[in-house]
């Protein structure tokens, strides 16, 4: 019975919910508390009114697309939750959340910072890559953790009805 | 608290009559220039390029366990085919 458990529609749902809520985490607070980048401040730096301006549609618009995959991630967790074949695990979905969280920062990260250079982690020095290169490190970190709650989560059999599919 | 009032009323006044926003209202027309120039659909597309990609793989995992179940379907299928005519 327990075979017939598919574990992987909670990791995704678990998966597209952290990446979206990293990419807030992101937004929030390195563009706009800490103002360490912008969206493109690496090919248009805000050193004027109109540039500063710029990049803050385009924050928007990132912070539009981030707020998409969230409520795609939240459907998904709501169609798992009515699933008898999908077990209702705590340490399955936090550990996904964590991997999403991780996934958007190694993603964004080679994607970004490495391959186009639309901005950097921390602009307003002249050495850029260790920044870059933390953040990249945070995001495998939180793909480990991630990882190692999902296994922890294996054994889990329960479904969101209650029923243990053993 | 008349008096804070009329200082905050004050100051508001001050701030809205700054240099800063008049030149927000002023150069509202170049950021709108600026944003939506032509390399708009190119900027947009090198930006959600890591969403798209985080978006796959989320829905390529949601529907992992679906595929892998067909495939191992076919597989057997074809195993119990090819056994039964060698």
């Amino acid at each position: 019975m327990a075979d017939d458990l598919k574990r992987s529609p909670l990791i995704a749902a678990g998966i597209l919910m952290g990446a979206g809520l990293g990419g807030f985490a992101d937004g929030i607070v390195l563009h706009q508390i800490l103002q360490w980048h912008n969206m493109l401040s690496g090919w248009r730096p805000p050193n004027t009114l109109v540039d500063a301006k710029v990049n803050m549609t385009w924050d928007g618009i990132f912070h539009a697309a981030v707020w998409v995959m969230t409520c795609i991630g939240l459907a998904m967790l709501w169609r798992v939750g009515a699933r008898r074949d999908v077990p209702w695990s705590g340490k399955t979905f936090f550990g996904s959340l964590l991997m999403g969280w991780g996934l958007f920062n190694v993603v964004e990260g080679i994607i970004d910072h490495q391959l186009l250079g639309v901005h950097h982690v921390y602009e307003y020095t002249a050495s850029k890559l260790p920044w870059d290169l933390a953040f990249l490190a945070f995001g495998v970190v939180l793909l480990v953790l991630g990882w190692t709650l999902i296994r922890g989560g294996s054994g889990d059999t329960m479904t969101r009805g209650g029923d243990d599919r053993t | 608290m008349k008096n804070f009032i009329s200082r905050l009323a004050g100051l508001l006044l001050f701030l809205s009559v700054a240099p800063s926003v008049r030149a927000c209202s002023e150069c509202r027309i170049q950021v709108n220039s600026g944003v939506y120039s032509q390399n708009f659909t190119g900027t947009l597309l090198v930006m959600l390029l890591p969403i798209i990609v985080l978006a796959l793989i989320g829905v390529g995992i949601y529907y992992a366990d679906d595929i892998k179940a067909k495939l191992k379907g076919r597989t057997g299928k074809w195993q119990t085919t090819s056994n039964a005519h060698p």
